[in-house]
């Protein structure tokens, strides 16, 4: 099974670096769209089958927070799990993600392993993957 | 703000992001003298500003020879350099600030909440402080990697 995954962050960089960490991260993803911001985000949602969201919390217009609490309110979206890619340093505020509803958090700067260890945790055996990337000339690099 | 704590906190950070995500190991240089610095470039040089409120107001700024933003965005993007243009190029210079001053604030104190705002690229040529505060007022640290320097400026308001 090939999960439908989307990226929300308002960096195109870093939406090419997260799709790319993707590919190397061993799960069996299937289509990768992309939203600059929670407003697109939701749009996206509503008119995609989604799997999972990546996503971060610094955006204009909505950020991530209230992205996850729009997604709680919604009867459809609020099961889809939610992972916030994030530069935030406090504690406080890495615990309001997961008490508003987000599935888990990673820190930026991440690492492939690190996504991937996520993802294996959030989507479990049903990931297709064993968290590790896959073996041979692959190429870790961002 | 505690200054040791926060430096110490800010070369951490430094280092993580660019050998983390860039693969590209810094030295640091403690020397303040970021005005100097820019005035001592020949290359163009690129520059982004972050603000940020909370348990402190300030604002970080990160500034660096065009050349090397191409060659770390190639290398971010997986693209070769002459294919990078300068929105890439600007991208990635807000987006390595922004991890910067995340991680720096967790590691500092990850009890508090700063807001971080989002980071807007300045003409560091025009105007060096950029309201970001002098040099005298500011925490400034040259990070030397292996080919070229860059510079990264940390202002209190309060």
């Amino acid at each position: 099974m090939a999960f439908n995954v989307l990226i929300v962050d308002d960096s195109l960089p870093m939406r090419s670096v997260i799709r790319k960490t993707l590919e190397i991260s061993g799960f069996c993803v299937g289509e990768v769209l992309e939203a600059s911001n929670g407003i697109e985000a939701l749009k996206v949602l509503r008119e995609n089958w989604l799997d999972i969201v990546l996503t971060d919390h610094n955006m204009p217009d909505m950020d991530g927070l209230q992205l996850i609490e729009e997604m709680k309110r919604d009867e459809i979206l609020r099961a889809i799990p939610v992972v916030v890619i994030t530069t935030e340093g406090s504690q406080k505020r890495l615990d309001q993600f997961k008490e508003r509803g987000a599935a888990e958090y990673v820190h930026k700067p991440f690492t492939p392993e690190q996504i991937a260890a996520k993802l294996n945790l959030v989507l479990g055996e049903s990931g297709d993957g064993d968290g590790r990337p896959p073996q041979g000339d692959e190429d870790l690099d961002f | 703000m505690e200054t040791d704590a926060l430096l110490k906190a800010m070369k951490t950070s430094i280092s993580d992001v660019l050998e983390t995500m860039f693969f590209m190991p810094v030295e640091f240089e403690v020397s303040g003298d970021v005005a100097g610095y820019i005035q001592d470039q020949r290359e163009p040089l690129l520059a982004s500003v972050l603000r940020f409120e909370g348990a402190a107001s300030g604002s970080f700024t990160f500034i660096m020879p065009a050349g090397l933003a191409r060659t770390l965005t190639a290398n971010f993007l997986g693209v070769a350099e002459p294919e990078v243009h300068q929105g890439q190029m600007t991208g990635t210079l807000m987006e390595i600030l922004n991890m910067i001053s995340g991680r720096t604030f967790g590691l500092y104190d990850d009890q508090a909440v700063f807001d971080l705002g989002v980071p807007q690229m300045i003409d560091v040529h025009e105007s060096p402080s950029a309201g970001t505060g002098s040099d005298r007022e500011a925490i400034g640290l040259l990070v030397h990697a292996p080919e070229a320097t860059l510079a990264v400026k940390a202002y209190f308001s309060n």
